[in-house]
């Protein structure tokens, strides 16, 4: 069931491939802007504008991820078609992750040469991606799906998660930093996994409860 | 025992007598505390500007309070769906911004004129400014939802999921802090406090305490009101059942 | 189909939409093997008692039970919806849509007859975003069909249909309710259901 739900999702979003570009353009663009005003290759806020650029992309996408099946009331018809809403958020998830972080850790590489990374504090800051991309997953899930049933939510999303991430853009670019120096070992990737397995121990559920609540027309 | 306290009629009862006298102690024991405040001496490293604290302090934590008294009753209001639980919490949300604002503009000031900056990237600072964002999006829910059954659910989950992430983000903004500033002039807590700085402290804690139990039974009592007020208008359809 | 033990009963129920209320004291009940057909002017909250119907939203006041086979079901085990709008999304073609629905609902029908059923055969390649009105109201009727439940609730199920079309949906109704099922059905224009035995709710203002 989850795999057909990832279909449908991963097929809307590459026929509108706006939703894919989007992201990586976004992105892109916050790199070279960042360049301008920062006065050119500055390796060493690589990490943290990276982490910001990847966030600041998954919190662009948030309105697409709830709302159009809320409004359409596809939402609905799943439920009445016996789909649970932990399959639901679970594909969504998946689907996000492939179209949004995917696309965003394979240009990583590419804009951290821009920046005048090293080699190694590209790999950290890609690694520290994979290892808190689920954290940015799972709070960007919960507070799209708490607000999916209001016009011009997605503002209002962006205001709940953001105190959220916090710790994880914290740590990200933490751990990122510390990799050329401590690898894969260091505390700060440790805490990073933490943090990723409470934020989906955390958001799971409490997306489940807030498409449950959001399942009827608005 | 939790029906018992939540039945809206007791509540109006319990809340006649009992706002007044939370109004008239908080009155009381903030005035107390406003004089133990400039009675006491000024401190060896702080000077006059410690007098800040006994507004800061007590501000602070009842911000903290004020927002797990918010989970508290999120929980209970998505466990047993009890409209009482969440008009309380609902109610706690503007007095405890209020705190937090509070406790952030005095936090300020205080650093201006002990620290010479208005702002420090101070694990506890910078905590308290996100709480205050999570204050902000917690209202803002209960703000654009219309639907009263939802917007309350979704507080709720909104709610509670702020209150666990809060020691994680204190957590997080600490280490930050420790390697990316100079460690903060200390300012001075509660414990080891000497008498004298103690007991207006004390006196001003119980006295927030006292003013946000009466803000919120304020806030309650006007919200159970205007809900009894709000009695529906009657139905504009009538239903008739034909054979065809 | 479960048979002519399918009850819909609503007691006592009051509906509200946005604060407005709109019907209070509601009785009514529905069998399996009869149609129910709910009109009333615009607003005067149709749409509104089928989402109560559906689960999908809660009765300010009574309730609304579902039973089958002797014992008390959600609106999920036995009732689907066909919404005004359907859960279509633009960017998929009419097959790829249908063939989700009915990978969903565990629909073991080949496409094609479901398309054909419908009056869509031949088309499973057309983008959702070019469907007219009509059509999309076929869609709706082949996921409706695709669902497998024996309770039908159904909003507007009519517009926008040709003469042609219309008939395929009341032949459709018809034959559901023939094998044992129910349907409520909330429409404007008469619903012609010959032979199968119906009552009209009217919601007047």
């Amino acid at each position: 069931m989850i795999g057909a739900l990832v279909r449908r999702e991963l097929r809307l979003s590459l026929r509108r491939g706006s939703s894919i570009v989007l992201p990586l353009a976004f992105m892109a663009l916050f790199v070279l802007l960042c360049g301008l005003a920062l006065g050119g290759s500055r390796p060493e806020l690589g990490p943290g504008l990276l982490w910001l650029a990847a966030t600041l992309s998954i919190l662009l996408g948030l309105e697409r991820l709830y709302q159009p099946d809320q409004s359409s009331g596809a939402l609905a018809q799943l439920h009445l078609a016996g789909v649970g809403s932990g399959s639901i958020a679970a594909a969504k998830a998946i689907a996000f992750a492939l179209t949004t972080l995917l696309p965003l850790l394979l240009a990583a590489p590419l804009l951290a040469l821009l920046l005048g990374m090293s080699g190694t504090q590209i790999a950290g800051t890609v690694l520290s991606l994979v290892v808190g991309g689920p954290a940015l997953i799972a709070y960007a899930s919960v507070s799209a799906a708490l607000l999916c049933a209001q016009r011009g939510g997605a503002v209002l999303s962006v205001l709940l998660s953001a105190p959220l991430l916090i710790p994880v853009l914290i740590f990200g670019v933490e751990a990122a930093e510390s990799y050329p120096a401590l690898g894969l070992g260091a505390v700060q990737f440790r805490i990073l996994a933490g943090l990723s397995l409470l934020a989906l121990a955390l958001g799971g559920p409490a997306t489940v409860a807030a498409i449950s609540a959001n399942r009827g027309p608005a | 025992m939790l029906t018992r306290f939540a039945n809206p009629q007791r509540f109006i009862r319990l809340a006649s007598w009992l706002a007044p006298v939370l109004g008239i102690s908080a009155g009381v024991a903030l005035a107390l505390g406003i004089w133990q405040s400039f009675a006491s001496p000024p401190d060896a490293e702080h000077g006059e500007t410690v007098r800040i604290m006994y507004v800061h302090v007590p501000a602070a934590w009842s911000a903290m309070a004020a927002y797990t008294g918010i989970a508290v009753a999120s929980l209970i209001s998505f466990v047993w769906r009890h409209p009482l639980a969440d008009i309380g919490a609902r109610s706690l949300a503007l007095p405890g911004a209020a705190m937090t604002a509070l406790s952030l503009v005095t936090g300020s000031l205080w650093g201006k004129a002990d620290w010479g900056t208005y702002w420090q990237w101070d694990g506890r600072m910078t905590s308290v400014l996100i709480l205050l964002f999570i204050y902000i999006g917690y209202m803002a829910i209960w703000q654009v939802v219309d639907d009263r059954k939802r917007a309350a659910r979704l507080a709720a989950i909104t709610a509670m999921i702020g209150w666990i992430n809060i020691p994680i983000i204190k957590f997080s903004v600490d280490w930050w802090n420790s390697l990316h500033q100079d460690a903060t002039v200390s300012s001075p807590g509660a414990p080891g406090l000497p008498p004298e700085f103690l007991a207006p402290l004390m006196t001003m804690a119980l006295a927030y305490t006292l003013l946000l139990a009466w803000f919120v039974m304020r806030g309650m009592q006007a919200e159970v009101a205007a809900m009894r007020r709000a009695r529906r208008p009657a139905p504009v359809a009538t239903a008739t059942i034909e054979a065809i | 189909m479960a048979g002519s033990t399918l009850t819909l009963r609503l007691q006592d129920i009051a509906l509200s939409r946005g604060g407005q209320p709109l019907v209070a004291g509601l009785n009514v009940e529905v069998s399996g093997g009869e149609a129910l057909w709910l009109t009333g002017a615009n607003g005067v909250g149709k749409t509104t008692l089928l989402l109560a119907c559906a689960g999908l939203i809660a009765p300010d006041d009574g309730k609304i039970e579902w039973e089958a086979g002797g014992s008390a079901r959600t609106p999920a085990d036995v009732a689907a919806y066909a919404a005004h709008r359907g859960p279509e999304r633009d960017g998929l073609t009419l097959g790829e849509e249908l063939s989700f629905w009915q990978r969903v609902s565990g629909d073991t029908a080949a496409l094609d007859d479901r398309l054909a059923g419908v009056g869509l055969a031949g088309r499973e390649n057309t983008p959702v975003a070019g469907l007219s009105a009509g059509q999309r109201r076929r869609l709706g009727l082949a996921c409706l069909m695709a669902a497998a439940k024996p309770a039908w609730l159904m909003d507007e199920p009519l517009a926008g249909l040709d003469a042609e079309g219309r008939a395929l949906v009341e032949r459709c109704v018809s034959e559901h309710i023939r094998a044992g099922g129910l349907a409520v059905i909330a429409s404007h224009h008469p619903v012609a259901l010959p032979g199968i035995s119906a009552r009209k709710l009217v919601l007047s203002a």
